[in-house]
């Protein structure tokens, strides 16, 4: 009886009374036939309430990472941080530089080298801006609340139904109404940081990174589609760094999403799980965030275990 | 007094039928035939027209078209022939074939050669196992059935054959055919009741007519929890037969 009542039910119905991976494989299985009258507004409905479960699990997770002293900063902005500036090979060369300008058997020669030490000089002057930028950076971002940081939770605004728009016409055709509706009702997440159990910088062998859950900020990607060509008319969304990238790490190519598709949801390409946007956020929920940890035996089971209790199934 | 074909298009369709059924084989005798046969052309022209609304609605919904069943090992001369076909087409047939590129002249011959395109290649849409339109080869079996009976097909079976050609409705969709196991319509050569006899063949249209009150997928007629609302607008697109 159950069955048959499900069965009569409208997919939001379903999801909502808990039969919610077989609603996303059904809608899935639909391809792009979920945009049919008959449909399309079933699904937005349930991509909706998923995002929205989505957005609750994602503002839980940074307090609560927050709380555990979780330092929202990449790594690679901390890597830049401890290394500082060195006086290195451009100072050599300037030293260098200036001793064959006093020996120059020509004035044209004397100036041809002094332009070149202006140069390099340049250069130092530049790297010791962005040192003191990125320093500035950082510094702002720690007195901020995560939550309050768009580097870490970037929430819709005012220009994102307008943003959504470019990027569908730049692309030619629909996003996916999963990752529609994530933009619609989450934005751009990083939980990128470091903290000694639950994303140490250093990590035990064999390393697998913890694969922190990214989505890049759409105004991010309204800004790469100029620089990211399209294919044959599509272009792909860089939706996160890969799994190495995000640890500071020589890495391969970011976890993508190819615009346009029509249907409910979309393979996440690249990502190691090999599944579908939606089946990857709630792997990443189910690892409280970290689903790199999923491959690692010698994981933080108590850490990640309190980040993932009480978070809405999706 | 109306004509048969008149009180047909009036909505008289099952009435039609069993008259002319009741005739027996003396619906082939020149006092009716001419009568019969407005009936069977008005009555397979609506099966066409049904036919063809279904296909369109069933990808519009996202039914997924069951093609022939896949070889073991994959055709690569077969496959390289199309994929490089449709590469062709990607870069040089222009807009106009980006929709469909298969109504571009590089590939007449998938249709020329009657190809079963390999499910790949498809993306579920219908293949020749789900729709082959009539054509000399297919009248060719019928003749020959008619041969090993000895007796016509019904009028209604050489209708349909003559006009709408070989169909199988057989695929998946997440509520009309969940897992592929609801009968769907299908009128194939092979599948053809021998016995009919050679009267006008309403039992064959009473079958269609079944079929097409239940959106295509009969097999929901005896079963629960039927999708009534993928039916419902399925239904609404088709004609009465």
């Amino acid at each position: 009886m159950l069955y048959w009542r499900l069965l009569m039910a409208t997919f939001l119905e379903r999801y909502q009374a808990g039969d919610r991976v077989a609603v996303w494989d059904e809608l899935v299985a639909l391809g792009e036939g979920v945009r049919h009258k008959l449909y399309y507004a079933d699904a937005v409905a349930v991509a909706a309430e998923t995002m929205r479960r989505a957005r609750h699990n994602v503002e839980l997770l940074i307090q609560r990472l927050a709380e555990a002293g979780y330092r929202f900063i990449p790594p690679e902005d901390d890597y830049a941080l401890d290394k500082g500036y060195t006086p290195g090979l451009l100072e050599k060369q300037i030293a260098a530089g200036q001793a064959a300008a006093l020996q120059a058997q020509s004035e044209e020669a004397a100036r041809r080298i002094q332009e070149r030490v202006a140069r390099l000089a340049a250069m130092i002057d530049e790297q010791q801006a962005a040192l003191a930028a990125r320093q500035a950076k950082v510094a702002e971002a720690l007195k901020k609340p995560p939550l309050e940081n768009p580097d870490v939770f970037d929430p819709p605004n005012a220009k994102t139904a307008a943003w959504l728009k470019k990027i569908e016409k730049a692309a030619g055709g629909p996003m996916p109404i999963s990752l529609r509706a994530w933009y619609e009702q989450v934005g751009g997440v990083s939980l990128n940081g470091s903290h000694p159990e639950i994303n140490p910088r250093e990590s035990p062998e064999p390393w697998y990174p913890a694969d922190p859950l990214m989505v890049t900020p759409l105004r991010d990607l309204v800004e790469m589609l100029d620089i990211i060509p399209g294919e044959d008319g599509g272009i792909g969304l860089l939706i996160a760094p890969d799994y190495l990238m995000k640890a500071n790490t020589s890495g391969s190519d970011p976890y993508t999403i190819a615009v346009p598709n029509a249907c409910a949801d979309a393979r996440l390409a690249e990502e190691w799980h090999k599944t579908t946007f939606v089946k990857y956020l709630r792997i990443a929920f189910q690892w409280g965030g970290f689903p790199g940890w999923m491959r690692n035996k010698k994981r933080p089971r108590e850490a990640l275990a309190k980040l993932a209790e009480g978070l809405l199934p999706i | 007094m109306a004509t048969w074909i008149e009180r047909y298009q009036a909505g008289e369709c099952a009435g039609i039928w069993a008259e002319m059924q009741a005739l027996g084989g003396d619906i082939r005798t020149p006092a009716h035939r001419q009568a019969a046969d407005a009936v069977v052309r008005e009555t397979m022209d609506r099966a066409r027209g049904n036919v063809e609304r279904l296909f369109e609605e069933l990808l519009g919904l996202g039914y997924r078209f069951q093609g022939a069943p896949e070889p073991a090992e994959p055709d690569y001369v077969l496959e390289l022939r199309i994929q490089h076909a449709l590469d062709y087409v990607a870069r040089h047939g222009g807009r106009r074939y980006k929709a469909n590129p298969w109504s571009h002249p590089a590939l007449a011959w998938v249709e020329d050669e009657e190809i079963e395109v390999p499910a790949r290649f498809r993306g579920g849409k219908p293949g020749r196992s789900s729709y082959r339109p009539p054509g000399a080869r297919l009248n060719g079996a019928l003749d020959e059935i008619e041969r090993q009976t000895g007796s016509p097909l019904p009028l209604a079976v050489r209708g349909w054959f003559g006009t709408v050609g070989t169909v199988s409705l057989a695929g998946t969709h997440p509520r009309l055919n969940p897992d592929g196991s609801i009968p769907a319509l299908r009128v194939t050569p092979e599948e053809i009741d021998r016995a009919a006899g050679d009267a006008a063949g309403a039992e064959f249209v009473a079958a269609i007519r079944h079929a097409f009150a239940w959106g295509g997928f009969p097999g929901w007629a005896d079963r629960a929890g039927a999708p009534e609302r993928e039916l419902d607008w399925l239904r609404s697109k088709l004609l009465p037969l």
